[in-house]
């Protein structure tokens, strides 16, 4: 089985960095709760980088072995003890100047869009927080204009991990297809600033945009 | 329009955008339905094979950086530094 560096960025949308989400992590219980698995995450700052180890615990104990005793096949059933657990593990490590990095992940691991799903909920709570303890240290009137100014800066907190697909690599992987019909994307992705609209092909209203191609 | 054209807007447009999720569809050469999809295609800097990093050096709960795994993580971001030191 194969274990894949892949690239991702981390963009945000407060005040609120990536690093200063990681610190915030940092101080947290190393078991988090996340969908069915329980997480353990241990993270680490260190010379401008976050370094980040996750592990999901499986809910069975047991695994099955195909066994071969001199060209007779048996199936072998093994456990971990009662104080173990079975684990996946991942890998993270990312500059925090640029919020982007690599992420270990392999079949049956914390898959990084999901990881992604996680951090944007811490990054949702952490971003209250710091919404309120930068209205605190304003010193200004709680209800008032100034403190109404911060708190729209912390409005709709949202972190997202995206996948970094380098353009040569995709361009290969395009130019195996015998011809192209249509290129799908949800529109809530776009992140295009407007000066850069009228250079790209325009997206449809709806996310679908029909192309037509014959074979080269 | 050729393919190539086709294929230099997708890629563009994806840059442009920063369009992360999504998918291609085309037709193979057997003139079969095919589709690539960003998210499943991800660009893979290095592959390993799992029982190669699978150990406890690797896994070391006390001192994540001392992994031998991590380090070469790290070090994958100095040799793509146009990658990952470019401001978004």
């Amino acid at each position: 089985m194969k274990a894949r560096l892949i690239g991702f960025e981390a963009t945000t949308s407060t005040p609120l960095t990536f690093q200063a989400l990681w610190s915030h992590l940092r101080t947290q219980n190393h078991e988090a709760k996340y969908g069915q698995a329980k997480r353990l995450i241990y993270l680490d700052e260190h010379d401008g980088h976050a370094y980040g180890l996750l592990l999901t615990t499986k809910s069975h104990k047991k695994a099955c072995e195909l066994v071969n005793s001199d060209g007779t096949l048996t199936i072998s059933v093994t456990s971990v003890a009662d104080n173990s657990e079975r684990i996946d593990f991942n890998f993270i490590v990312a500059r925090m100047a640029t919020q982007k990095g690599l992420y270990l992940q392999y079949r049956g691991s914390w898959n990084i869009n999901s990881f992604g799903n996680f951090l944007h909920s811490r990054y949702s709570d952490a971003s209250r927080a710091a919404r309120e303890q930068a209205v605190e240290s304003s010193n200004a009137p709680k209800s008032g204009k100034k403190a109404k100014q911060i708190r729209e800066k912390y409005k709709k907190p949202e972190l997202e991990l995206k996948v970094i697909v380098r353009e040569q690599k995709l361009a290969e992987l395009l130019n195996r297809l015998n011809s192209i019909q249509s290129f799908d994307f949800p529109l809530s992705t776009l992140t295009m600033k407007s000066k850069n609209l009228s250079r790209c092909a325009t997206p449809s209203p709806l996310n679908t945009i029909a192309l037509s191609s014959g074979p080269m | 329009m050729t393919k190539r054209s086709l294929i230099e807007g997708i890629v563009k447009t994806i840059g442009l955008a920063g369009i992360s999720r999504g998918q291609v569809h085309g037709k193979n050469a057997a003139g079969w339905d095919e589709y690539v999809d960003l998210v499943e295609n991800p660009d893979v800097f290095e592959a390993f094979e799992f029982d190669d990093i699978a150990d406890e050096q690797n896994l070391n709960l006390a001192n994540i950086r001392s992994s031998t795994l991590v380090q070469r993580m790290r070090a994958l971001l100095d040799e793509h530094a146009h990658i990952f030191d470019a401001p978004q």
